[in-house]
């Protein structure tokens, strides 16, 4: 057997592990999510609220792949490792980001929340209809907490001009808060319902 | 090399700590164990009695290390009256002869072997049966046979059985370890095995982990031992539950475990009566940030002994003593994670069962409403799930735990809805209202492993883990209702017909206290709730409830 460092390298791999667990969530959407870890079983059922379920199998994991060329090992050191993480984790983030957007697109889809613009620009009037559809979230003292609109690179100029219009457009302005007034009664009203009854 | 590991184990320990494997090598060999003395010489010099497969009735004597003629003189009378005093045991004529033995695990050595032929002479002239010697190379041979083809093989499995074997033996229980090493022996290596194969597998089982367990009751390490003595049942509940054995196959082996698990509980629980604190001198400087986290784990099994002591079995416990300790170090208590529930249940039976009911509910309340408080959302951090040990969540509030195995525990809590079903069973209606708009944010966890039999493993591929997001209005009768009946067929059956098992195993394997199990266990020890046994003949037995009036002021710790 050639020399080795095997001890080393167990604590090497777990800086690695953790190079490749930071970078792997380090984008926008998949940063601020938080991590609910799943210790046994390869299935979880979700109740919600009014009783409907969905079932999540894990049975295909999310993986990301690299490959160590036995020239970039002798000629690039440590550079290699930290080449090869980093593709590890960019492999897992894409899986990561793709199994997030199909899990939310089949949730909406289940509840009945889903709006197909038809490939039409998007609008103010689009971004009002989405929020009335939707049920918003509030924080404890009935402050709207606004969601995060996710899009792609091609419609940032839009999405960055509609919000815009959203903020200085006072009939835009007026009609938005109608809907988060609207909303927040009802929110409180499913608050109050926050009891022990007979 | 197994050979020599069980030779070396065999003439390390004393004669205490080579008995119960020693009882699982004579089930192995067809006998049946009438008893085993508890603590020290058993009565007319007789630690073990016996009857063999042919029905003869066998007397043995252990002893620990080699005997020289002095030794054989110190010990001449208790073995003479080994031999030669009857068998008094409840089903067993005393005039019925037995075959005596004289056991030891070292060697007889010297003069000492011709001096005890002689008085067995001597003894079989006057009437006796013949005294039968078996020493360590008779041992060796027998353990060696009793283990089979079981002893670990596999480079991961006989890791793991090594690593145990080499120590230490002064730490927390290396359960998971352990139960790497024994699911090998209850899972796929038995499987679909003949009644009398299981049986030997059964006994295999008891002997290794014997090897393992009784090297950290020789460190004085009783609550790890009787840790390890609880995985040792739950394995062999695991093959009779998933081979629907009959009781016959495995309940002789279950008894001798049992036997060893209430030996190692007694042993803590006198260690703990005895002391005047809980404080270790060697590293002592450290103590103060560990001490809360021992003084919960001590008082909870001590709390368990008392009711499996006391309230199972009728014997007589120093209550006052316990309330003490209790009230003593009640106060130092600290609940680090989920981990601890099935701890808190137990203090909250004791606490209802002596007579203070509302100790227990205060217990209770603080439970669900610091769980409440700990994990509400958005940025509560939450509460270690019941998957974290207790030294793991300490090794994370000291910075001691690497990153890669940190966690956010977020508002998924896995013992809420159990806790709030004590609650509405104790009809606490006022507490309950208060807990729940808080409690009705989270996300209730509750994990149903995949079959019976794989409640009894470490970890559960086949499970799902159902989360939900209860209603926000909730109805008490509904819930009165829902909480009042435990289903037992969705216990495990070998832990409805052992129930003495439920609650220990429940602490050491504190993620399956879920919320049938925890009912489950509510119901057995405080009888608040009734218990359904659609399929069984007989229902399982309740503790019973005997309430003593109330005699002391609050004892529950905050």
């Amino acid at each position: 057997m050639l020399p080795d460092y095997p001890e080393l390298k167990r604590e090497l791999l777990q800086r690695l592990k953790l190079r490749v667990q930071t970078a792997a969530v380090d984008e926008p959407v998949l940063r601020d999510l938080k991590a609910f870890r799943i210790h046994e079983g390869r299935c979880t059922v979700l109740t919600r609220e009014d009783g409907s379920t969905q079932e999540m199998n894990f049975t295909s994991p999310v993986s990301g792949e690299a490959t160590l060329r036995i020239d970039d090992i002798r000629l690039k050191g440590e550079g290699a490792s930290l080449k090869a993480a980093d593709d590890i984790a960019l492999g897992l983030q894409e899986s990561m980001a793709t199994r997030f957007f199909e899990t939310i697109s089949k949730s909406v889809d289940d509840v009945g929340n889903s709006f197909d613009a038809k490939g039409k620009p998007m609008t103010a009037d689009m971004i009002l209809e989405m929020l009335d559809r939707m049920e918003l979230s509030f924080d404890d003292e009935g402050n709207w907490q606004p969601p995060r609109i996710i899009h792609g690179p091609a419609l940032a100029a839009t999405a960055a001009e509609v919000q815009k219009q959203l903020g200085v457009d006072r009939t835009l302005r007026a009609r938005q808060d109608a809907i988060v007034n609207r909303q927040r009664e009802e929110w409180r009203v499913r608050e109050a319902r926050r009891k022990l009854v007979d | 090399m197994y050979e020599k590991l069980v030779e070396s184990w065999l003439t390390s320990v004393n004669e205490l700590g080579y008995q119960i494997p020693f009882c699982e090598v004579l089930v192995s060999e067809g006998y049946t164990i009438l008893h085993v003395s508890r603590h020290g010489r058993g009565e007319h010099g007789k630690d073990v009695i016996a009857r063999r497969a042919d029905q003869a009735l066998c007397t043995f004597q252990l002893k620990g290390g080699d005997l020289s003629l002095n030794g054989w003189r110190d010990i001449r009378g208790e073995v003479e009256e080994l031999v030669r005093l009857p068998v008094r045991l409840p089903g067993v004529r005393e005039d019925e002869p037995h075959v005596p033995h004289l056991v030891t695990n070292g060697e007889i050595r010297g003069d000492a072997l011709e001096s005890v032929k002689q008085f067995a002479d001597d003894w079989e002239r006057k009437g006796s049966a013949r005294l039968e010697v078996w020493m360590r190379g008779t041992l060796l041979k027998k353990f060696v046979k009793a283990q089979g083809n079981y002893l670990p093989a596999a480079v991961e499995e006989l890791r793991n059985f090594v690593d145990i074997y080499a120590g230490p033996f002064d730490t927390p229980f290396p359960r998971e370890k352990l139960a790497r090493v024994l699911e090998v022996i209850s899972g796929d290596r038995t499987v679909g095995l003949s009644k009398t194969n299981l049986q030997r597998a059964i006994a295999s089982l008891v002997v290794i982990v014997s090897y393992l367990i009784e090297q950290f009751a020789r460190a004085d390490n009783h609550l790890a031992a009787a840790e390890g003595w609880v995985m040792t049942a739950a394995n062999i509940l695991r093959i009779a539950e998933r081979e629907c054995l009959s009781p016959s196959a495995y309940v002789p082996s279950l008894n001798l475990v049992r036997d060893a698990f209430e030996r190692s509980l007694d042993s803590l629980a006198d260690e703990t009566l005895g002391a005047e604190h809980f404080v270790l001198s060697r590293g002592g400087l450290a103590d103060p940030m560990l001490y809360g986290v021992r003084a919960t784990q001590v008082l909870g099994w001590l709390c368990y002994w008392v009711i499996d002591r006391r309230w199972r079995k009728g014997h007589s416990v120093n209550i006052r003593t316990v309330l003490n300790v209790i009230r003593r170090e009640g106060a130092a208590m600290s609940w680090v994670g989920e981990a601890d529930w099935p701890l808190r249940m137990c203090l909250a039976f004791f606490l209802d069962r002596e007579g203070y009911a509302s100790d227990a509910e205060r217990l209770l309340q603080g439970w669900a409403s610091s769980i409440t408080a700990a994990s509400r959302p958005p940025a509560r951090p939450g509460v270690p799930s019941p998957y974290w040990p207790q030294e793991k969540v300490l090794r994370l509030r000291y910075g001691l735990l690497p990153p890669t195995e940190q966690e956010h525990f977020g508002h998924y809590v896995y013992t809420l809805e159990q806790c709030l079903d004590m609650l509405v069973r104790r009809l606490r209606r006022q507490s309950v209202a208060s807990l729940w708009p808080d409690a009705s944010r989270l996300i209730l966890c509750n994990f149903v492993p995949g079959s019976h039999s794989a409640y009894f493993t470490w970890n559960d591929d086949s499970g799902t883990l159902h989360t939900v997001s209860p209603v926000r209005t909730a109805r008490w009768q509904d819930w009165r209702q829902r909480t009042a009946v435990v289903d037992v067929s969705k216990v495990p059956i070998t832990l409805v017909r052992h129930s003495e098992w439920a609650l220990p195993f429940l602490i050491v394997y504190p993620h399956r206290a879920n919320v049938v199990m925890s009912a489950f266990v509510d119901a057995l020890n405080t009888g608040r709730a009734a218990v359904h046994a659609p399929n069984e003949t007989e229902a399982p037995v309740s503790a019973g409830r005997k309430r003593k009036p109330l005699q002391e002021s609050s004892v529950a710790p905050k």
